[in-house]
C-alpha cells in the first residue's frame, strides 16, 4: 500500500484523529505542520496581511481543537480545518474598520448608447494565457486588486473551490447574490488583466 | 425565404450584413410572418450590454431556451462579444489556476504559530 491510497489515507486520518482526542501531542503537532499550510494560504488569500492571517488560523486550531468532539468524520479533516480557517479570516475581514470600499463600476464593461461595448478588447491568445508563471504572478496580484466583497467571493469559488451554497453560507448572502457578485468580480478581474493580456482595437 | 432560412440569418439581417437580394427576401418573409417578427425583436433587444450581462447565466446552461439562442444569434454576427466571451472565459481559468493545488505550493506553518498552538493545546487539556 502506498500513501496515496484513499483506504490507508483514511485509515491514518482516523489513527490521526484517535491520537488528538487522546490528547497526544505529537499528533497535534502533525496535524497543524501538515494542515496549516493550506489554511494559512487561504486566510492570506482572503485577509492579504501575513500577521492576520496567521492569527486567524491560530484561532482556527483552537476552534478545531474544542470542537474536536463533534467532529463526525462525514469529511476529511483537513476539509473541515480550512472551512473553519475560512470562516476565521472571515470573521477577521468584518471586525476591520471597514474603510469604504472601492466602487466596482470603473472596473465593468462600458456601452455606447446603442448598447455596444466602448472599450472592446481582444485578448490574443486567451487559451495560452494561464500558461506561465509570470501570468498566474499577475493574475493573483490582479485579484487583490479587486474591492474587498468581490475579491472575497473569487477567492472562495474559484481559488478555494467552495461551491455556491457554501459560500453564500459562510458569507451570509443569498446564493444567488453570490452568482451576481462572482459574474461581477470576474468582470472585473477580466478589466484588470486587459492591460496586462489584451490589445485594444 | 421560409422560416427555417429566415432563422438562420435573422442576425445578419438585423445588423444589415446581408447583400441586397437576400436582404429583399427576409423584408418579405417578415411582411408575411408574425412568428418570425418576434424572433428578430427579441434579438433587437439582445444587445451587447445584456449578452455581457446574461454571459454568466449563459454559461452555466441557467438561460431559458429562447434567450439562449437568441444570444448565440448575436455572438454569431457579433465579434467584439466574441473576443469578450473568450477573455472572460479565460479570466475564469486563470482565477481556478491561480489557487489549484500544486501550482502555488503553499508555505510553511511559522514555527512560533506551531508552538502557540502546541502551548494552548497543552494548557487547555
Amino acid at each position: 500500500m502506498t500513501a496515496s491510497d484513499p483506504e490507508s489515507a483514511l485509515a491514518s486520518e482516523s489513527d490521526l484523529v484517535r491520537r488528538l482526542r487522546a490528547g497526544e501531542e505529537a499528533a497535534c503537532d502533525e496535524l497543524v505542520r501538515s494542515h496549516g499550510p493550506r489554511m494559512l494560504q487561504a486566510a492570506r488569500r482572503i485577509l492579504g496581511g501575513d500577521e492576520d492571517a496567521e492569527d486567524a488560523v491560530q484561532e482556527a486550531f483552537f476552534q478545531g481543537f474544542r470542537g474536536l468532539g463533534e467532529f463526525a468524520g462525514t469529511c476529511r479533516i483537513g476539509t473541515w480545518l480550512h472551512r473553519i480557517a475560512i470562516n476565521c479570516a472571515l470573521m477577521r475581514l468584518r471586525a476591520r474598520r471597514r474603510r469604504p470600499e472601492a466602487s466596482i463600476e470603473e472596473l465593468l464593461p462600458t456601452f455606447t448608447a446603442d448598447g455596444h461595448q466602448a472599450r472592446p478588447v481582444r485578448w490574443e491568445s486567451p487559451a495560452a494565457a494561464s500558461e506561465s508563471d509570470e501570468v498566474r504572478g499577475i493574475v493573483r496580484r490582479r485579484i487583490g486588486e479587486l474591492p474587498e466583497s468581490y475579491r472575497t467571493v473569487i477567492v472562495l469559488r474559484d481559488l478555494e473551490g467552495l461551491d455556491t451554497e457554501e459560500t453564500a453560507r459562510l458569507l451570509d448572502i443569498t446564493p444567488n447574490a453570490v452568482k451576481v457578485r462572482l459574474h461581477r468580480a470576474r468582470q472585473a478581474l477580466k478589466t484588470l488583466l486587459d492591460p496586462d493580456l489584451g490589445s485594444v482595437h | 425565404m421560409d422560416c427555417a432560412e429566415f432563422e438562420t440569418k435573422v442576425a445578419s439581417f438585423l445588423y444589415d450584413l446581408l447583400p441586397e437580394s437576400e436582404k429583399l427576401r427576409a423584408s418579405a418573409h417578415l411582411d408575411a410572418c408574425p412568428r418570425c417578427r418576434g424572433i428578430l425583436g427579441t434579438l433587437h433587444t439582445m444587445t451587447c450590454k445584456v449578452v455581457l450581462d446574461l454571459l454568466a447565466d449563459f454559461l452555466e446552461g441557467e438561460l431559458p431556451v429562447e434567450e439562449a439562442l437568441s444570444l448565440r444569434r448575436h455572438l454569431e454576427v457579433c465579434r467584439e462579444c466574441v473576443d469578450y466571451l473568450e477573455s472572460y472565459q479565460a479570466t475564469i481559468q486563470l482565477a481556478r489556476k491561480a489557487g489549484a493545488a500544486g501550482v502555488e505550493a503553499p508555505a510553511p506553518v511559522p514555527e512560533a504559530l506551531i508552538r502557540a498552538v502546541l502551548a494552548w493545546r497543552k494548557k487547555e487539556g
